[in-house]
């Protein structure tokens, strides 16, 4: 009983137990003589232990409170230190958090769907047509259906766009989805209002029915409960809402706002070879990709015998939905991540610094203390306390400055997550962060905090003695602060190429000129939509009125401008040439245009001549090639005269003559290899309304302010019913492919700034402590009569060496690592000679001025001051 | 000057050094002795007030500096202070306030059981 309360003693604080522990002691002991008996022991067990316990807590909290107290007025007095390190750890923590959750939405977490580890998207090559991949069509679709073992549901649906029109609002041109298969089965969002859709609604009696966005709801129907049953009219077609879903769903695009059912008699559900469908599929339970893929690949050899004229070595391809939809972003992320460590890595080597040099800088006090009596677990715990203190104010402090980042992380986020859910820091993020958080405060405060405090006691019992064991820990420390600048360095040298790269890029020709010209996007719709002559009027009508305007030069319609549309890319092939099965067939990027679109663009003319009135809808049908296609087609002859055909089934015997020869332009993106493009007048070419000109460019040098007002009204009295969207000049489009790199840059760049900051204060810091160390012997030199060049030359070299050390050694490493993300860097070489030298001249100046302080201090050391006993 | 109530503990230790220094468990007995049983001091509850107290400069220890090794060194006196015994008196006037005031209302002490 004796025994077990002593032992019981060591939850109190080690100042209260020494004082009264044996009298606490003594105490039991004589209670336990005044009441003897079992009975009578176990009540006083069962009365002391709770006290004890009690009693501990109340003067552990005691204790506590006071080392607050301390450590708070001793920030208070000396507040720079303290706030440099919760500002240190606040930026380095608040870049990590940021970082954290923006990798776990691409990389971590399970799309918002049921089951999403088994979601897979499905595409399917076309070597008869020269595509490696390419979307699957929709009798392959159907084949899939009907044939696969592996999957136990598919669903497909295409993106599109559709006008409203009627109701209260102006006509409006909406990102649509129409969804064959079990869409909704397979993603099983729950609507907000309503239903969704279901294959019934596919039949081909069924009822026209849409489901909408809840921000569609929201700004058209005011939020109003009465919209179910209401009726869109669109694209000329009644359809009744049945449904609405809600801003957390956003498959397949952010800014869809309509889903719409993509009947049976809409699609040729047979036809093997238009590519269109998005098609996406569960595998069964249990099933693993590779058994899925053997499953489709023996369907694609069943297929491929049965329909050799569309199928011959066709296969098809499954990956995992989450790789699709994070994409590319996933290595750029990474990039970001490692760079966030990096910084936090500085932050945590500064802080180490700041509190050794903190701590040392109390060693006489504290050696005082230690020698008064206070025992080492009191320092320690004042130490704890203002290292947690410091630790906690970080912190606190970093997540808030995460959060206010993450918004600018936001275009980071792949479409599939709502970007409102995003932006919050949940609850594993938090951990992560505490778990980051600690360690670094380990690391940088109380390791140091603990070794002190050991060197104390040691010193308090020995004489003072500074030689010896402080050369090893300047040495270490020294070399933390080299790799301190080599982090830095890597991220400047990063910075530095994503740089050239994002010059490079916006220097790159895209082969038009995009100055002074204004476009938008407007398409007919409904059944006149499919009239061929019916939409020739109306650009006839919109041109006419348009090149009346003054200060207008020039205008016409394409089927998509540059940048707009990564796809309609067409086998061509030479007519009457039997083309070869082997070769690989010639693609070429197709768009259907009017008269005026190649001039408005001031796309180069390079042989023959480009539309004009000739070209009637029913003489020879022109096309104007790109010089690249000519030269593949034709490498000797001239091509004027000779005619082309486009190799699908529903073309055959259709020749197209070219006409003229154009400069090749960058048709799909800025940063791609171009393809050879080829061109076609509207009013000759048949069917297609997919292809069919919406998008207006108009040459003028008027500013957008003036000209887009005229223009909204040339359309509003040519078609009313008609929305007019993305109006906005070509400029933009073209500024608008640089933009995520330009993201990417800036944030790296951040990142490399904070680097650098915190790298120099690390130098600076070693350099005062330095300085301040040597205060003798640099009184000694100057009494002696050293020049402030000699003096100034000692301090640099001290303080430039380690810097010059450490970008030697970041550049080397980040040569090593650029390769890795090489596709990241546009068009420059990882050993680009302009970004090493700025690399370099960085990390050189970030030395010199970290230097400046501390060698302004050395020359003001005052021998005679020094050099007075102590 | 204290203005707060003193905690029942606070004031019995006090109490108990009115007449004489007492060393801890000396302190103890007092108390259980003087409130019939009721109320009983833990070792913890002791030294955690005495130390307070001690801070506060209600009580001094008496050292016994010339003592030997052993029983007596572990048995340290306290002794009520200037300060200590006018905070128990102000105390004591700030019950009997309280206890007029009953009065003043009709309320009568009842006898305990």
């Amino acid at each position: 009983m004796i025994g077990f309360y002593r032992v019981l003693l060591v939850v109190l604080p080690s100042a209260f137990r020494a004082e009264y522990g044996s009298e606490m002691l003594t105490l039991v002991r004589d209670r336990r003589q005044d009441e003897p008996g079992l009975v009578a022991q176990l009540r006083l067990a069962a009365e002391l232990i709770p006290d004890l316990l009690s009693t501990a807590f109340r003067e552990h909290l005691e204790a506590t409170r006071r080392d607050v107290n301390l450590a708070v007025r001793s920030f208070l007095r000396s507040p720079l230190d303290p706030a440099i390190i919760v500002l240190t750890l606040a930026l380095g923590l608040g870049a990590n958090v940021a970082l954290l959750t923006a990798l776990d939405h691409v990389l971590v977490r399970p799309l918002p769907f049921p089951d999403a580890d088994r979601l897979v998207q499905l595409w399917e090559s076309a070597p008869l047509r020269g595509y490696r991949e390419v979307q699957p069509s929709p009798g392959t679709f159907r084949d899939w259906e009907e044939r696969t073992r592996a999957l136990e549901t598919l669903a497909a649906h295409t993106t599109t766009e559709i006008n409203l029109t009627g109701g209260d609002g102006p006509p409006e041109r909406l990102a649509s989805c129409r969804e064959a298969g079990r869409f909704f089965t397979l993603l099983a969002p729950r609507p907000v209002l309503g239903r969704v859709l279901d294959v019934g609604d596919q039949a081909p009696d069924a009822t026209p029915v849409v489901v909408i966005s809840e921000g569609l709801w929201q700004r058209r129907f005011g939020g109003r409960r009465e919209v179910l049953d209401a009726t869109l009219d669109l694209d000329g077609e009644a359809h009744r809402i049945v449904g609405v879903l809600p801003r957390t769903f956003s498959l397949p695009h952010r800014e869809t706002d309509l889903w719409l059912p993509l009947r049976e008699t809409a699609v040729d559900w047979t036809d093997r070879a238009d590519h269109f469908l998005n098609v996406m599929a569960r595998l069964r339970p249990g099933t693993t990709l590779a058994a899925a893929q053997a499953d489709l690949d023996r369907v694609s050899a069943d297929l491929a015998r049965e329909f050799p004229e569309t199928n011959r070595g066709s296969e098809a391809f499954l990956r995992p939905l989450r790789d699709e939809i994070s994409g590319r972003r996933g290595t750029s992320l990474v990039l970001s991540g490692l760079a966030a460590l990096g910084v936090l890595g500085i932050a945590a080597a500064n802080l180490a610094g700041l509190s050794a040099a903190r701590a040392r800088r109390r060693e006489g006090e504290l050696t005082l203390r230690t020698a008064l009596g206070a025992g080492r677990e009191h320092l320690i715990r004042q130490l704890l306390t203002e290292n947690v203190l410091l630790l906690t104010a970080g912190t606190a402090l970093g997540l808030l400055l995460g959060a206010a980042a993450l918004p600018a992380l936001a275009h980071l986020i792949p479409d599939a997550f709502a970007v409102d859910d995003a932006l919050r820091i949940d609850g594993r993020i938090l951990g992560a962060t505490s778990i980051l958080a600690t360690l670094t405060g380990f690391l940088s405060g109380w390791w140091p905090a603990w070794r002190i405090t050991r060197r104390t006691s040691a010193l308090a019992l020995a004489s003072s003695d500074r030689s010896g064991r402080t050369r090893s820990g300047h040495r270490f420390y020294r070399g933390i602060v080299v790799l301190q600048v080599a982090v830095a360095t890597i991220l400047l040298l990063g910075t530095a190429l994503l740089l050239r790269g994002l010059a490079t890029l916006s220097n790159v020709d895209p082969g038009f000129q995009s100055e002074d010209v204004l476009t938008l996007r407007s398409t007919l719709a409904g059944p006149q939509a499919d009239d061929r002559v019916v939409r020739q009027r109306f650009y006839d009508d919109v041109l006419r009125r348009v090149r009346a305007l003054p200060g207008v030069e020039s205008a016409g319609f394409a089927g998509f401008l540059p940048f707009t549309m990564r796809g309609i890319v067409w086998p061509v092939g030479r007519s009457g040439d039997p083309t070869s099965q082997e070769a690989p067939v010639p693609l070429a990027v197709f768009r259907e245009v009017t008269e005026g679109y190649l001039e408005t663009l001031r796309i180069p003319l390079l042989d023959g001549r480009l539309f004009d009135a000739r070209d009637e809808p029913d003489a020879l049908r022109s096309a104007v090639v790109s010089a690249s296609f000519a030269r593949r087609i034709w490498p000797d002859v001239d091509p004027l005269g000779r005619q082309i055909e486009f190799l699908w089934p529903w073309l055959e015997g259709e020749t197209w003559t070219v006409v003229g020869v154009v400069g090749d332009i960058r048709a799909r993106a800025l940063d791609r290899d171009p393809l050879p493009q080829v061109y076609v007048l509207h009013r000759q070419t048949p069917g297609l309304s997919f292809h069919a000109p919406r998008d207006l460019a108009v040459r003028s040098e008027l500013p957008p302010e003036s000209l887009a007002p005229e223009l909204r009204r040339i359309l509003g009295d040519v078609a009313p019913d008609q929305p007019v969207s993305d109006l906005r000049p070509l400029q933009d489009i073209v500024d608008a492919e640089t933009t995520d790199r330009a993201h990417q840059a800036g944030l790296l760049a951040s990142f490399a700034a904070l680097a650098a900051l915190l790298a120099a204060l690390g130098v600076y810091g070693s350099l005062s402590l330095a300085v301040a160390r040597r205060r003798r012997e640099l009184g000694i030199r100057r009494a002696v009569g050293a020049s402030t060049q000699d003096i100034l030359s000692r301090v640099l070299r001290s303080g430039l060496g380690s810097t010059v050390l450490g970008a030697l050694v970041g550049i080397s490493a980040g040569l090593v690592l650029a390769p890795l993300f090489r596709h990241v860097v546009f068009g420059v070489p990882t050993h680009d000679p302009r970004a090493l030298l700025a690399t370099g001249g960085g990390a050189l100046l970030l030395g010199v001025l970290a230097s400046i302080g501390p060698a302004w201090r050395a020359l003001r050391v005052d021998p005679v001051e020094v050099l007075r006993p102590e | 000057m204290n203005k707060d109530p003193l905690t029942p503990a606070t004031f019995h230790i006090l109490l108990a050094l009115a007449d004489r220094d007492r060393h801890g468990y000396a302190i103890l007995q007092e108390v259980e002795t003087r409130t019939e049983g009721a109320l009983k001091l833990s070792p913890g509850t002791l030294y955690s007030n005495l130390k307070r107290m001690l801070a506060a400069g209600w009580i001094v220890e008496l050292g016994s500096a010339l003592a030997p090794e052993g029983e007596a060194a572990r048995r340290r006196t306290y002794h009520l202070t200037e300060d200590g015994r006018a905070t128990a008196e102000a105390e004591l006037a700030r019950l009997e306030r309280l206890v007029g005031q009953a009065r003043g209302f009709g309320l009568q002490p009842r006898a305990a059981s």
